[in-house]
């Protein structure tokens, strides 16, 4: 880049445009102070892109542009521009613009740009507002006064990496801010993993939770069903129940049915009774009106007689007046007093008859009081025997149902015994357990026995065996030792051989001689350096044993210590004397001196000490070959010995293993088979005391029994006692039904008797209808204790009554008719309130009502064929029917209705001794009566 | 199939052990689940930023050895012009540049030992004010010669120097203007100097506050006088 001019307008004082050319070479400002010289320069930096006011001189950037003078007024806006010609002679031209108040702006040749484009090409040309080159006052005295530092940032201008710091400084930043970052966001995953930890913990449970809660779910489905289930089986039992129960209503409904049938029917023939009782009392009233007219006729005939004799009287007092008067009267009279004497006669004979009667009556009443009296009391007699009889015979039925019972129960007892007697082989099985458990406790003892002596034999062996193995482990150690030495010295030897065969067959004095034992070193020491040197002559130099004629060998020579001596040493060796020790012993010429430890001394006093030692060992180790090769076999066959008898061993201990867990397992077998037998023996003997109290049991229930028996039979003697004291209501019914008959016999045939005459059947009326009152009474009370039984016997005596008239059969009726007797509180109020009207209309007879519960027997229903009277037959239909009261019958058939209306809902009623209801009845009859009159 | 007294004591046995639980945090599946994706998101966000952390070491070390090479290059040019710029002003004596106090250059500071001619090596305060000025003037030139730039103004450089030391300095920048292409635009008191440039530029300010810009044509006023 060349620059070629700076052009200035506005800025700071070249408040004119003015141009500064800058050519190649060098450019002089020159003026006086203060006249805007270094302004130039700022103007420079500033269009470079200088941006610090405090390097431009001015508090602000706006303070570059012209500020005013007193002349002048101040610029809105300043200049730079700057034309240079870049590297490749284009024309540049840089201008820097500031306007007041809006900052500044870069324009490159016309176009805007950035302030960073502006540096980017000034630093590319190598200057920039903070260029070196750009040397302002006072910068040499800041280079000198700089601090290093400081003047190490012109060094880096100069590089060129004044930016260098900036960014660096930016990257470090962002590499603090990018730390902080990191650490902050490690801090969050820290967080982030303790809530992890603690949300997979919830986690966990929360699935636990659900998983629980469908369990819970399926239970509760689980239990609803169980419940449903439940609920549908108690729902099919209600239903089972309830068809049960509709089967019952079924039943109860066909039995009130029937009850309904008979009490209708029963209603009917109380109706019937009824009419017949009514039919009773019409007749005795019809009596009474006889015996009131027989009286009227009778005062009628008095006053006849009394008119007559008054008419007597006056005739006579007319006879005097005329005689033909007298005379008609005479013959009047006559005839007068005939029909007069007829008359007297007549009344005479009525008079006569009238006490008669009276008495004929009375008595008869009298009678038939007294057999009325004595009928009832036999009756009451009869029902309290049979009600006795009857108690007495239920005693024996209960006693005898007892006896059979316990007779059953004793049987019963007698089978179990039986059965349980049969079970008497739990002994011999109790026995035959206990035997098997003892069997098996013995052979348990004897495996544990035979075990435990498994057991130390197991031990001995393995002793046996560590001991084999250690004596095997020995041998072998030893062995390998003897044989690690015996190959060691075999080589050894070999290697010698080898030399010798290299040494042409000649052998050496030492490889032929042999030492005892203890000796190899004195011998060592005696052949000395000799000892290689080959037996035999040979041509050329060298040391040769030749041998030569060997003395006597002393006696405690050396040469009696080498076994192994060829003749060619012995000669040397016989003189040698050998001692363990040498203490100077005195030698003669010739002799040696060897001791053990290979010191040698001569006769001559030569005295050789320590030497021979390659030598000596030599012959030790060929005894020590020697040695160990005779040592050899023997270990090789103890080796082998030892390692059979450890194989033997642990073959024997293999077996007895094997043994032991066989006998281990077969003791576990015969512990079990124990345990199983000592099992049935407990259950052998539990079984037997569950029998034997069982038994006991058995006994205790057999005494009770006994007892019991002892005593239902001794209720039963009692009762049979009590029954057979009783006379026999059987034969006693008929004899009172005869006596009844008998009584009402005579009843009947007395007012058969008096019925023709009008006066004399007149006074029987009350007193029969007063004897039927009375004789209800028993009838009642025996028939309510009468069962069917005496019902039969009643019925034949119905029979019988039947046939012996019409009285018979009204009094039977009456007293079949009392079997239902029955009442209710609605009957109570009735009849009383019948009672009262009773008493209003007709005070007279308050004893009948003393005959409680008499005639309410007329509502009876069971009916046999003799109550079919035709009295009954007459009102049945108003009786029977509450809905049909009108139907035209006798006289008092409306008031007969509600009457029966309460009949009927008596007979609904419950069942029960009513007293008031048969008076109520009774009163009803009387009114009836009444009405009639 | 059991009865409903079984089915009603299994239900309670679970329905106690579901109250042994405790309270139960329902929610925490989703939570966690929300939270791991967080804590996923986090950490792919961790690894962005120890990765930007590795960038912006990578790229500050990268800087700091871009910055320590170009400095220490720059240094070692700038000591060489250094050392010869002030040798030639001094006419001798010996100069040179020298990092301090750091081992990394781009900390260290930069200090000059100068040592004018016939005198001890000695601190740049302890020099006269025109050696300082020289000296000073030697470590700018240095500087600039490291990087020469297309302009160079030197305002009012030349004031503390006596009249041999500005002709040295003037015979500098003729060098200078040989040795680059270079334009040098001085600000000057000083005749001597006014009398080495090319051209000159009057700065007057004839109305207060406003300057006026006059060029001096040294050439053609001296072809003027000559001709005169």
């Amino acid at each position: 880049m060349r620059i070629r001019q700076l052009r200035l307008s506005g800025f700071k004082s070249f408040v004119e445009p003015a141009t500064l050319r800058i050519e190649p070479g060098l450019t002089g400002v020159v003026g006086p102070n203060g006249c805007g010289k270094s302004n130039l320069l700022e103007a420079i930096r500033w269009v470079m892109g200088e941006n610090s006011p405090k390097s431009m001189r001015s508090g602000g950037m706006d303070d570059v542009i012209f500020a005013g003078t007193a002349t002048r007024p101040q610029r809105d806006f300043a200049e730079v521009v700057l034309s240079a010609e870049d590297g490749r002679g284009e024309d540049l031209e840089i201008t820097r613009r500031i306007e007041r108040g809006a900052g500044s702006a870069y324009r490159l040749n016309g176009r805007d740009v950035r302030a960073k484009d502006v540096a980017l090409t000034f630093a590319d040309a190598a200057t920039g507002a903070h260029s070196p080159a750009l040397v302002s006052q006072g910068k040499i005295a800041q280079v000198i006064a700089a601090k290093p530092a400081e003047r190490r940032q012109m060094l880096e201008e100069a590089a060129g990496i004044a930016g260098l710091h900036v960014r660096r400084k930016d990257a470090e930043q962002k590499l603090r801010a990018t730390e902080a970052n990191l650490a902050r966001l490690e801090d969050l995953m820290a967080g982030l993993d303790s809530q992890m930890a603690t949300l997979r913990r919830q986690a966990k449970q929360a699935e636990r939770y659900t998983r629980l809660s469908d369990e819970i779910r399926v239970a509760e489905a689980r239990l609803v069903f169980a419940r449903w289930r439940d609920a549908a089986a108690a729902a099919e039992a209600a239903r089972k129940e309830a068809a049960g129960a509709e089967a019952r209503v079924e039943a109860a409904t066909v039995t009130t049915r029937e009850a309904q049938a008979a009490q209708a029917e029963a209603a009917a023939k109380l109706a019937e009774a009824r009419d017949e009782l009514a039919d009773r009392r019409d007749d005795a009233s019809a009596h009474g009106h006889r015996m009131a007219a027989l009286t009227s006729q009778l005062e009628a005939a008095e006053q006849r007689l009394a008119d007559l004799t008054r008419q007597r009287e006056r005739l006579e007092q007319d006879r005097g007046e005329a005689d033909r008067l007298t005379h008609d009267a005479a013959e009047a009279l006559a005839r007068l007093e005939r029909e007069l004497a007829a008359g007297q006669a007549a009344l005479e004979a009525d008079e006569a008859r009238r006490p008669a009667l009276a008495a004929q009556v009375e008595e008869t009443e009298r009678a038939g009081r007294a057999a009325e009296l004595a009928l009832a009391k036999a009756t009451a007699d009869h029902a309290g025997v049979e009600a006795e009889w009857r108690v007495a015979q239920a005693a024996i039925d209960q006693a005898q149902a007892r006896l059979t019972r316990l007779d059953g129960e004793a049987r019963r007892q007698a089978d179990t015994r039986q059965a349980l007697a049969q079970a008497g082989d739990l002994e011999a099985k109790l026995a035959q357990a206990k035997e098997a458990a003892s069997s098996a406790t013995e052979a348990a003892a004897a495996m544990r026995t035979t075990l435990e002596r498994q057991r130390s034999d197991k031990e001995a062996l393995q002793v046996r065996r560590d001991d084999a193995a250690s004596a095997l482990a020995a041998a072998k150690a030893e062995l390998a030792g003897i044989e690690r030495e015996h190959a060691a010295l075999k080589q050894d030897r070999e290697a010698r051989e080898r030399q010798a065969a290299g040494r042409a067959g000649r052998r050496a004095a030492i490889d032929t001689v042999r030492a005892a034992r203890g000796y190899e070193r004195a011998l060592a020491a005696v052949l000395g350096r000799d000892a290689k040197a080959p037996l035999g002559m040979a041509e050329g130099d060298g040391r040769f044993w030749t041998g030569g004629t060997a003395p006597q060998p002393l006696a405690d020579s050396l040469l009696r210590h080498v076994p192994d001596c060829p003749p060619e040493l012995a000669v040397r060796l016989a003189l040698v004397r050998v001692a363990a020790e040498d203490y100077g012993q005195a030698l003669d010429p010739g002799q040696w001196l060897v001791t053990l430890a290979g010191h040698l001394r001569r006769w001559d006093g030569f005295v050789a000490r320590g030497e021979g030692a390659a030598e000596a060992a030599r012959l030790e180790a060929d005894n020590r070959f020697a040695e160990l090769s005779a040592q050899l076999p023997p270990l090789v066959t103890a080796v082998e010995a030892a390692e059979q008898q450890q194989a033997q061993v642990q073959s024997d201990l293999a077996e007895l293993q094997r043994a032991l867990i066989a006998t281990e397992r077969d003791l576990a077998g015969a512990a079990d088979a124990e345990r199983q037998a000592l099992r049935a023996v407990d259950q052998a003997e539990a079984e037997r005391e569950r029998l034997a109290g069982r038994l006991a049991e058995l006994d205790r229930a057999a005494q009770d029994l006994a007892e019991q028996r002892g005593l239902a039979e001794a209720e039963l003697e009692t009762a049979q006692g009590r029954k057979s004291a009783l006379p026999d209501p059987a034969t006693a019914s008929p004899r009172l039904a005869a006596r009844r008959c008998r009584h009402l016999g005579r009843h009947r045939s007395r007012h058969a008797g008096s019925s023709p005459g009008p006066q004399r059947s007149s006074p029987g009326g009350p007193a029969v209808s007063h004897g039927w009152s009375r004789r209800a009474r028993p009838g009642t009370r025996g028939c309510a204790r009468a069962d069917h039984g005496s019902a039969l016997g009643y019925r034949r005596m119905a029979g019988a009554l039947v046939r012996s008239g019409t009285a018979a059969r009204r009094d039977g009726a009456a007293v079949r008719g009392n079997r239902a007797g029955a009442g209710s509180r609605r009957g109570q109020a009735c009849g009383a309130d019948a009672r009262d009207r009773a008493r209003r209309h007709r005070p007279r007879p308050p004893h009948r009502r003393t005959g409680s519960g008499g005639s309410g027997g007329c509502r009876s229903a069971a009916g046999g064929p003799a109550f079919r009277s035709r009295i009954g037959r007459r009102d049945r239909g108003a009786r029977q029917c509450p809905r049909k009261p009108c139907r035209p019958c006798r006289a008092g058939g409306e008031r007969r209705g509600p009457p029966g209306r309460d009949g009927a809902h008596l007979g609904r009623a419950v069942p029960g001794p009513a007293p008031a209801a048969a008076p109520a009845l009774r009163v009803r009859g009387r009114e009836r009566a009444q009405f009639r009159r | 199939m059991r009865n409903s007294g079984v089915e009603s004591e299994a239900m309670d046995q679970l329905v106690a052990s579901r109250e042994r639980i405790g309270p139960v945090n329902l929610v925490a599946a989703e939570e966690l689940a929300r939270i791991e994706q967080e804590a996923g998101a986090s950490a792919a966000e961790q690894a962005e930023l120890v990765e930007a952390v590795h960038r912006l070491r990578g790229s500050i070390g990268n800087l700091n050895r871009e910055g320590r090479e170009r400095l220490r290059a720059a240094f070692e040019e700038v000591n060489e012009h250094f050392q010869r710029l002030f040798t030639r002003l001094f006419e001798g004596g010996q100069a040179h540049l020298a990092l301090i106090d750091s081992d990394d250059v781009l900390e260290a500071g930069l200090e000059i030992f100068a040592q004018p001619p016939g005198k001890r090596l000695q601190s740049l305060t302890l020099l006269s004010g025109g050696e300082q000025a020289l000296t000073a003037i030697a470590l700018i030139f240095a500087l600039f010669l490291t990087n020469p730039a297309p302009i160079c103004v030197l305002d009012e450089v030349d004031a503390p120097l006596d009249d041999a030391n500005i002709d040295r300095f003037c015979d500098l920048l003729d060098a200078m203007v040989k040795e680059t292409d270079t334009r040098y635009l001085i600000v000057t008191h000083n005749a001597v100097t006014m009398s080495r440039m090319h051209r000159l530029f009057g700065v007057t300010m004839i109305e207060k506050g406003v300057s006026r810009l006059v060029s001096v044509d040294l050439g053609a006023a001296e072809e003027l006088l000559a001709a005169e």
